[in-house]
């Protein structure tokens, strides 16, 4: 049964001086996927998220958030919500099993929760630092807390404000297999993050700069617009000469082509037909050995660089249409 | 349900806070035992005696001093170190601060009076405080008045003997009542001061309730704005903005939590009193509805000066700033009758006014707070709950209107 989307933000501007904020934001997000906004500091990502959770008021657009205006949130929505802020915020003279308590109350989640708070300790592997007090326990712990906190009540709409800042890789990877998991059960995810790669696990990502969407879509639409097609790699047996790399940059979909060493090549292809014929037949015609050939996929911090050197050199939008519609 | 579980959670996560602060219990709770109990322990009802020195020269005069008689005209007031007719030596132990007063007798009484004139007691101090300078003048003219007294006594008597001696009515009306006391012929009226509670109080078991609510009145009322300062300052009101709180909620939570500390102090502080020599005349439950009040508005100041603070610096100023006011104005040194009528609306704005009028009911007339006073204070409570409805709401659900139509 089709479900209404979970955010849709038309031309949503939020403007704190001349160059700082959000511009001209087109998001449509449905239910049950995992959004990533991904950029430096400042780029407008919590801004984003603060105008989404109703902390902030936009100076234009419009924005509506499991159907309602954010700035207008009903109590019985904010309860469908979670929220991790950018910064670990709770009570230092209390211990973490309290501060997480107390969010747990204001979320409304009846008094008798220990099993669901012994979850979540097990999950965000807090059961050393549940008793110590906040003020004692290292940035990471905090960021933990911020984290049961904001899925103890068992948000379906989630937004996650850099929730893998300060942790380290084994358990970032868990808490992207349990944001998964919460996907899979039907929830609604917006991250944030400085870590590119992470936009991998994400069914949308958004890459802001300035305040703006440099580009908006899938992980892997994300990589083809960075690079202009899908990217394949090419070892031959012997060094092509220029004619043949001439030749090679004419066939079919081949947009590009890049030495990578004498025997390999980087090849950009568009959806055009299939790259490993097409290969295969140009190598076939000229007496060159394939030893190899397979597609690439590059890492998100070279997506992430492409896509923003493109913005600073003043190449058009990648994206000028704005948005994205990613259908279940 | 919920929204009980809500006002439950900052209930708990106040006193917990408070709890694990055992320096801010120590200065905020124990601290104010301390104080009532050194106050009741240190105050002396009477000031220490001022120790004089009686510049006079014995003449013999009919009307003169007589040193041998001026401790017991001088009362407790003066304790007499010595007479001498050396100026010069009284006035260095003056200076040296080895006496308080020196006092210059006149050289012949009789002498002034067949000049027509007073003859004149000079008194030299050393003290800058008016309030002390004040006793001095007192106990002067009281010391004089007795004095002259004591003169006119010898001079009713002498006169009697000889009258006594003569004819006519007035020899006659005076052996009719030979046993007549000559004092009682200089002073034949007398006053006698009586107040209708009893027992009259002490100074230190008056200024009691005044200490309690002042105390109580700063407790809540810091303790309330710290409270929403801090949580901003944290920025875990963020975290109220997006959850389902709501004002109502807050404010129950953190009212209740800080009645709660407030009560268990003002229990603490009446089980002290009777150190003090106080004890309630009046009914409890006056006692425990004014006091009651006075934390309840006290708290709603709180949170409303806590929407002007910033930091939690500007909020301890704040309530100090009110503290301070109150030690003034509220008829706790000074009585509220004192000041001009412009002024004594400065005394209205701080509940303490109102509270320690109404305990002076309940502990020393023997009465309830008049029905004004705590009509007043339920007032002042309720519109301090509107005001810190809008601090509270500014951090729980701030008015943030867009722009443009959102859909």
């Amino acid at each position: 049964m089709p479900t209404d989307p979970a955010i849709i933000a038309d031309e949503l501007t939020k403007r704190f001086e001349e160059e700082a904020g959000v511009f001209d934001l087109d998001l449509r997000v449905e239910s049950g996927r995992i959004v990533a906004l991904i950029g430096p500091s400042g780029s407008g990502k919590t801004t984003t998220v603060r105008l989404m959770t109703g902390l902030l008021a936009p100076d234009s657009g419009t924005i509506s958030v499991l159907g309602q205006d954010p700035t207008r949130f009903t109590s019985e929505t904010r309860a469908r919500i979670g929220y991790m802020a950018q910064d670990s915020v709770f009570f230092p003279d209390l211990t973490l099993r309290e501060n997480l308590n107390f969010a747990a109350s204001l979320f409304g989640v009846p008094l008798r929760r220990k099993r669901r708070v012994n979850e979540m300790v097990e999950l965000l592997d807090l059961g050393v630092a549940m008793d110590r007090l906040l003020r004692d326990v290292s940035g990471g712990e905090k960021r933990r807390l911020s984290l049961a906190a904001a899925l103890i009540h068992g948000p379906e709409l989630l937004f996650l404000d850099e929730p893998t800042a300060g942790i380290d890789p084994i358990l970032r990877q868990t808490f992207w297999d349990h944001f998964e998991r919460l996907s899979e059960q039907g929830s609604t995810l917006m991250v944030t993050t400085q870590y590119v790669g992470e936009a991998a696990f994400c069914d949308l990502v958004g890459v802001l700069a300035g305040g703006r969407v440099l580009a908006l879509d899938t992980p892997d639409g994300l990589r083809h617009k960075a690079f202009g097609g899908d990217l394949f790699d090419v070892v031959l047996s012997s060094t092509p000469s220029r004619d043949d790399l001439v030749a090679l940059t004419r066939a079919e979909g081949v947009s590009k082509v890049t030495w990578l060493d004498d025997h390999s090549l980087r090849l950009v292809v568009g959806d055009e037909g299939d790259p490993s014929s097409t290969i295969a037949g140009w190598a076939g015609g000229r007496d060159l050995d394939v030893e190899r050939s397979e597609a690439y996929l590059p890492p998100f911090d070279d997506v992430f660089v492409e896509l923003v050197a493109a913005a600073q050199n003043g190449v058009e939008e990648i994206d000028p249409e704005g948005e994205v519609a990613l259908t279940g | 349900m919920r929204s009980l579980t809500r006002s439950l959670a900052f209930l708990r996560k106040e006193l917990v806070s408070v709890w694990r602060q055992p320096r801010l219990i120590a200065t905020l709770v124990i601290g104010p035992f301390l104080i009532l109990f050194l106050f009741g322990l240190g105050y002396q009802e009477m000031p220490e005696a001022f120790r004089t020195v009686v510049v006079a020269e014995q003449t013999g005069s009919a009307i003169g001093v007589d040193a041998a008689d001026l401790d017991e005209a001088f009362g407790e007031g003066i304790d007499l170190i010595e007479v001498t007719d050396d100026l010069d030596s009284a006035r260095q132990s003056l200076v040296s601060g080895e006496i308080d007063l020196v006092l210059v007798a006149p050289e012949d009484g009789l002498d002034a009076l067949q000049r027509g004139e007073q003859a004149t007691f000079s008194i030299l101090h050393s003290q800058i405080d008016p309030v002390i300078t004040g006793s001095i003048e007192l106990i002067a003219r009281l010391s004089v008045d007795q004095i002259n007294q004591e003169v006119l006594t010898g001079i009713v008597e002498q006169a009697r003997t000889e009258l006594s001696q003569t004819d006519g009515p007035l020899a006659d009306a005076l052996n009719e009542a030979p046993d007549v006391d000559p004092g009682l012929l200089v002073s034949p009226f007398t006053v006698e001061v009586s107040p209708v509670t009893e027992p009259p109080p002490s100074q230190a078991a008056y200024y009691a309730p005044g200490v309690l609510i002042l105390l109580v009145q700063h407790l809540a009322l810091t303790f309330a704005a710290l409270s929403l300062v801090r949580e901003r300052e944290l920025g875990i009101t963020e975290m109220f903005q997006v959850s389902p709180l709501t004002v109502r909620e807050a404010m129950t939570g953190k009212y209740l939590s800080f009645l709660v500390l407030g009560l268990v102090l003002a229990a603490g502080l009446a089980f002290t009193m009777p150190l003090l020599g106080v004890e309630v005349q009046g009914p409890l439950w006056s006692f425990a509805l004014t006091v009651s009040l006075v934390i309840f508005a006290s708290l709603g100041l709180g949170f409303a000066l806590s929407g002007l603070a910033k930091t939690d610096s500007q909020a301890v100023q704040y309530s100090m700033v009110v503290l301070l006011v109150s030690i003034f104005f509220t008829g706790f040194v000074l009585p509220l009758d004192q000041l001009t009528v412009p002024v004594r609306w400065v005394s209205y704005l701080v509940p303490g006014t109102f509270g320690i009028s109404g305990l002076h009911d309940v502990i020393f007339r023997g009465q309830p707070a008049r029905p004004l006073v705590i009509g007043v204070l339920v007032v002042y409570g309720l519109v301090m709950v509107a005001l810190a409805w809008l601090a509270v709401r500014k951090d729980v659900k701030p008015a943030s209107a867009p722009t443009v139509k959102v859909s």
